[in-house]
């Protein structure tokens, strides 16, 4: 092999480097055999580098590179599907990092490595996640640079501020670019991350449910209203509804079909026709209109204060009034909506679905439903029923993070025994006490509430918040919140007023709000974040448009290809005119200068001065030449001898007058 | 036109010798200016901008904006390094310094020098087409000398085709040249050719040593006879005498000192002579004999020791070589 085709040591120290940051973040998401057999593949590599090992023949890397396509396939089900093109795009850039041994092959890792950087961007889109994606460009490029240098290991810091030094130069062109690189949008349906590994509010309830999310905490999603926000009492999130018992789970109806229509009504922006069913509900005029960032879930729902109406593709809205999105919430999630915090709905309930709005599981929590069916008889109407209900919990219970655990009739436990629970402990007893007592009824889950940064609302998984909807004649669907009645600062101004440490999940920032230094932290990092997802993350067509038309006043494709191009040279330009300033010729010093420009002026005439040639030989051509101007050539030629080996100010002064009036004509 | 017809690509060739010619006219020494310097990408940099359209693929069809950023980020970076790679060469200044004499076929080392100026500048290749690389670093402001070598092909004054002077530099996507015509002149002697030796010279003087030649004219001695020996040298008074066939010897004063004549290899054409007598003269030195040369219109008298075979070989080598040259030019012209 040749040398010119050889590996620099340098530039595989930087390639290992450049692997490893590579893979890390992937390497949590990857089944566990990959994520070891990257660590042997990337062992064997240093050995290899080290000489200790050999590299692996033509049967090895054959069953390694079957056997890995194998594995995938049996672990994901498939291949097509972005977890398993990202895994098996992990496996390829290993394997061929283990079999290089040639530049080329280098190149190829290092192409690979940018691709695999951009996946990352996939699952996550934080600031933080750019600024890796930074550091693992940067040590590709470096990676790049030395496999070019011909350097020892010990100088292998060399790469590194050139490659600091061209990643930083292509900032202001990288953002140019993206600013006004013409946006195509989706030009093919890709797969979308996929995650068994559900985040926030699952489609069930149980007992512990939520003590559980409010304890391990995390951002739900941010919410910016675009008047002022309304109250904390009034910020019900509603996310899904829960109406079906069996005992000890809540989950939602499972409708087939739904008599009148369809069960889903998705947005459709081309015709925005809209159900009749949806005009049943009638706003009474409180509106308000915000825009929600919904971290990923991985499940449908979208959260939305009552009354919501989104106009997002993709979405639609179920009979419940909840929204859900069609594929999951894969990724970070960006919508608008406009509710109406008060509403009425004015009509009655079918009589099929009052049953099912009343289903109770049989011989389950008898004493519970015995006392619904006395306190029933003895109240004369639902509103009373229902304020009779929370004065007996106001009085006597508990609202706690710690509830005890509930046996098999786990209403009447609570209820009569250890009145002691969460949220869901009491919107579950409400719901169960209504149904018995004769009264439709239905848990409502989603967050309530939220902490304001700013001038935005974070809703974290600490905020998640199950409630209660009872249906009373005449006015529809009523909220009802018997937390509230337990603890009414919950409701009033947030879980941390009444547990200020609820969180304490280690790893969540949340867990850290008693330390005020790292509470100021957290939240300046939710701003950052807030920001960038603002600025960078919803930066689209429409805000593309609005640039060019804040600089032009009109915009045409013409104008943004002009401007781009043109802010692209611009910033080249200036670096290159930084360049060229360092590598500006040095001044010649007095008197070499002037005779220089004496020389010159034989520009053309048959005595150029020769380069290395003497100031006496040249004058000496000179005259001989032009023995015209003999007197003056030695003159000069004398005032600069003086001028510069004998430091003659006057002579230098003499001399630039002289040259200045020298003339061949 | 004739060109064109002929083949597109040789049209090329030709137009860009042009440019060569007007840009990079031959001077002993260059300073790489914007006019002679060229930038193309490289294998590497289309696939780079290979990998930054999957890129770039994966973000608009996500509408992910950080990929969609990230794919800028590597255009970007390719077009920074169009810069980086130019500066690397530009404003240097190339030099020859000297070419060493070889014979024809060998490799002559060129000394070159080459100044960075103010800049430092890294991984910058020399080559010849068919001769040596080096890659260099340059430290700003510190002049390094370069050794090359450049096989010759013809004698003569060889001109070597254009140095290539080019760099990657800093991520191999851009390539950024210069073919330099740096005025070098081979001193290039005739490639040596084994020959026999060289047929001797009768002189008159009577100098030098006795040697028993045919043809000489004085009688030596007498000797037994050989079959083939000429008959007419047969001593026939002693035959008679009863002493046997013996065959008389007669003798020369023959010129020790060699002289390389050019009229003395006979039937051979001008470079087939010249590669001979090359050959002779650098096996007459090698044997510490005196040798002097013969050649039209040149004679150089006897002597020995380096600076006298340079002057020999020098003879030799630019004996007629603008003949030669122009022969080879027809005749590759012709191909």
């Amino acid at each position: 092999m040749a040398k010119v085709e050889q590996i620099p040591r340098n530039c595989f120290a930087w390639l290992l480097l450049a692997l490893i940051a590579v893979i890390i973040p992937h390497g949590l998401r990857l089944p566990v055999w990959e994520s070891i057999a990257l660590v042997l593949v990337l062992t064997w590599r240093v050995q290899l580098y080290r000489g200790v090992w050999t590299y692996p023949n033509r049967l090895v890397k054959t069953v390694l590179t079957i056997g890995s396509a194998v594995g995938l396939f049996l672990q994901y089900g498939t291949l097509y599907g972005l977890d398993p093109m990202v895994a098996l795009l992990m496996i390829s850039i290993m394997l061929k990092a283990l079999e290089m041994n040639k530049k080329r092959d280098v190149i190829v890792v290092i192409f690979l490595g940018f691709f695999t950087t951009s996946t990352q961007f996939l699952f996550s889109q934080t600031v933080f996640a750019f600024l890796y994606a930074l550091l693992c460009l940067a040590l590709l490029v470096a990676a790049q640079i030395s496999l070019y240098q011909e350097r020892q290991l010990s100088e292998m810091a060399e790469a590194f501020p050139m490659a600091g030094k061209i990643v930083l130069q292509s900032i202001p062109v990288m953002l140019i670019l993206f600013l006004l690189f013409p946006r195509v949008g989706s030009l093919w349906a890709v797969p979308l991350p996929q995650s068994d590994a559900t985040t926030g509010i699952s489609d069930s309830m149980s007992p512990g449910d939520f003590s559980k999310l409010s304890k391990n905490g995390g951002k739900a999603f941010t919410a910016s209203f675009d008047g002022d926000i309304p109250a904390h009492r009034d910020l019900y999130w509603r996310g899904l509804v829960l109406s079906h018992f069996d005992g000890r789970t809540w989950s939602p109806n499972r409708w087939g079909s739904y008599p009148g229509g369809e069960l889903v009504d998705w947005v459709d922006s081309a015709t925005s026709k809209k159900a009749d069913w949806r005009s049943w509900a009638v706003p009474v005029g409180n509106p308000v209109d915000y825009e929600i960032i919904l971290e990923p879930t991985h499940q449908p729902w979208l959260f939305s204060l009552p009354l919501a109406e989104l106009n997002h593709d993709e979405t639609g809205i179920t009979r419940n009034y909840t929204w859900i999105k069609k594929g999951g919430v894969s990724q970070r999630f960006r919508y608008r909506v406009e509710s109406d915090l008060s509403y009425e709905m004015a009509r009655n309930l079918p009589p099929w679905l009052r049953q099912l709005e009343l289903q109770l599981p049989d011989d389950f929590n008898p004493r519970t439903v015995a006392t619904a069916r006395q306190w029933a008889q003895e109240e004369s109407s639902t509103e009373a029923l229902i304020s009779r209900f929370l004065n007996f919990i106001t009085r006597e219970f508990t609202y706690t993070l710690e509830p005890p655990l509930l046996g098999e009739h786990t209403v009447d436990e609570f209820l009569w025994q250890s009145q002691r629970g969460f949220c869901e402990h009491f919107a579950s007893s409400f719901v169960i006490f209504m149904r018995a007592a004769g009264v439709p009824a239905r848990v409502v889950t989603g967050y309530q509430g939220g902490e304001k940064i700013e001038d935005f609302l974070q809703v974290s998984q600490a905020d998640a918040h199950a409630w209660a909807e009872v249906w009373i004649r005449d006015r529809g669907w009523v909220r009802v919140d018997p937390t509230s009645a337990v603890a009414p600062s919950r409701i009033e101004s947030g879980i941390r007023s009444v547990f200020p440490r609820s969180v304490n999940n280690p790893l969540s920032m949340e867990a850290y709000t008693h330390i005020s230094l790292l509470n100021e932290l957290r939240k300046q990092i939710d701003i950052w974040d807030y920001n960038w997802q603002r600025w960078v993350l919803n930066y689209n067509k429409d805000n593309q448009v609005g640039l060019l038309e804040k600089i032009f006043g009109r915009v045409s494709a013409w104008h943004a290809g002009a401007t781009m191009v043109f802010g692209v040279a611009l910033i080249i330009g200036l670096i290159t005119a930084y360049y060229w300033w360092q590598t500006r010729p040095k001044p010649l010093p007095p008197g070499l200068a002037e005779f220089s420009k004496f020389c010159k002026k034989f520009k053309n005439s048959g005595v150029e001065r020769h380069t290395g040639e003497g100031s006496r030989d040249f004058a000496k051509r000179a005259s001989s030449k032009f023995p015209q101007h003999k007197d003056a050539i030695e003159e000069i030629t004398r005032l600069f001898e003086r001028g510069v080996y004998a430091e003659d100010f006057e002579a230098l002064k003499e001399l630039k007058v002289k040259v200045k009036r020298f003339s061949l004509k | 036109m004739l060109m064109l017809l002929r083949s597109p690509r040789q049209y090329f060739r030709s137009q860009f010798d042009r440019i060569l010619e007007r840009n990079i006219p031959a001077n002993n020494s260059h300073q790489l200016t914007q006019r002679k310097l060229f930038i193309l990408p490289t294998k590497t940099g289309l696939g780079f901008i290979f990998a930054t359209a999957l890129v770039w693929l994966v973000g608009t069809n996500y509408e992910n904006n950080l990929a969609l950023a990230f794919s800028y980020f590597l255009l970007a970076l390719f077009h920074v390094c169009i810069l980086h790679t130019f500066k690397n060469l530009h404003q240097g200044i190339l030099r020859c310094v000297s070419a060493s004499p070889v014979f024809c076929g060998e490799s002559s080392e060129i000394q070159l020098v080459f100044n960075p100026g103010r800049l430092s500048r890294q991984s910058i290749q020399f080559s010849w087409p068919d001769g040596s690389v080096l890659v260099e670093d340059f430290g700003a402001e510190k002049e390094k000398k370069i050794t090359l070598f450049v096989p010759t092909k013809y004698r003569g004054w060889y001109k070597p085709p254009r140095l290539v002077v080019e760099t990657q530099h800093p991520l191999g996507l851009w390539r950024c040249w210069s073919l330099v015509d740096l005025d070098i002149q081979i001193l290039t002697y005739p490639k040596p050719m084994v020959s026999g030796p060289m047929p001797q010279t009768i002189t008159n003087k009577n100098e030098g040593k006795l040697h028993s030649v045919h043809g000489g004219e004085d009688f030596h001695s007498l000797k037994e006879y050989q079959p083939g020996d000429s008959l007419k040298h047969i001593a026939w008074k002693q035959y008679a005498r009863g002493q046997g066939l013996l065959t008389k010897s007669f003798s020369a004063y023959v010129d020790t000192r060699l002289w390389l004549d050019w009229d003395l290899l006979v039937g051979l054409d001008r470079e087939a002579r010249l590669s001979r007598l090359t050959y002779l003269a650098v096996d007459a030195e090698k044997c510490g004999a005196d040798y002097g040369l013969r050649i039209p219109g040149i004679e150089i008298s006897p002597d020995k020791g380096v600076n006298h075979l340079n002057t020999v070989l020098k003879s030799l080598a630019l004996f007629e070589f603008e003949l030669e040259h122009a022969r080879r030019d027809t005749q590759r012209k012709k191909n």
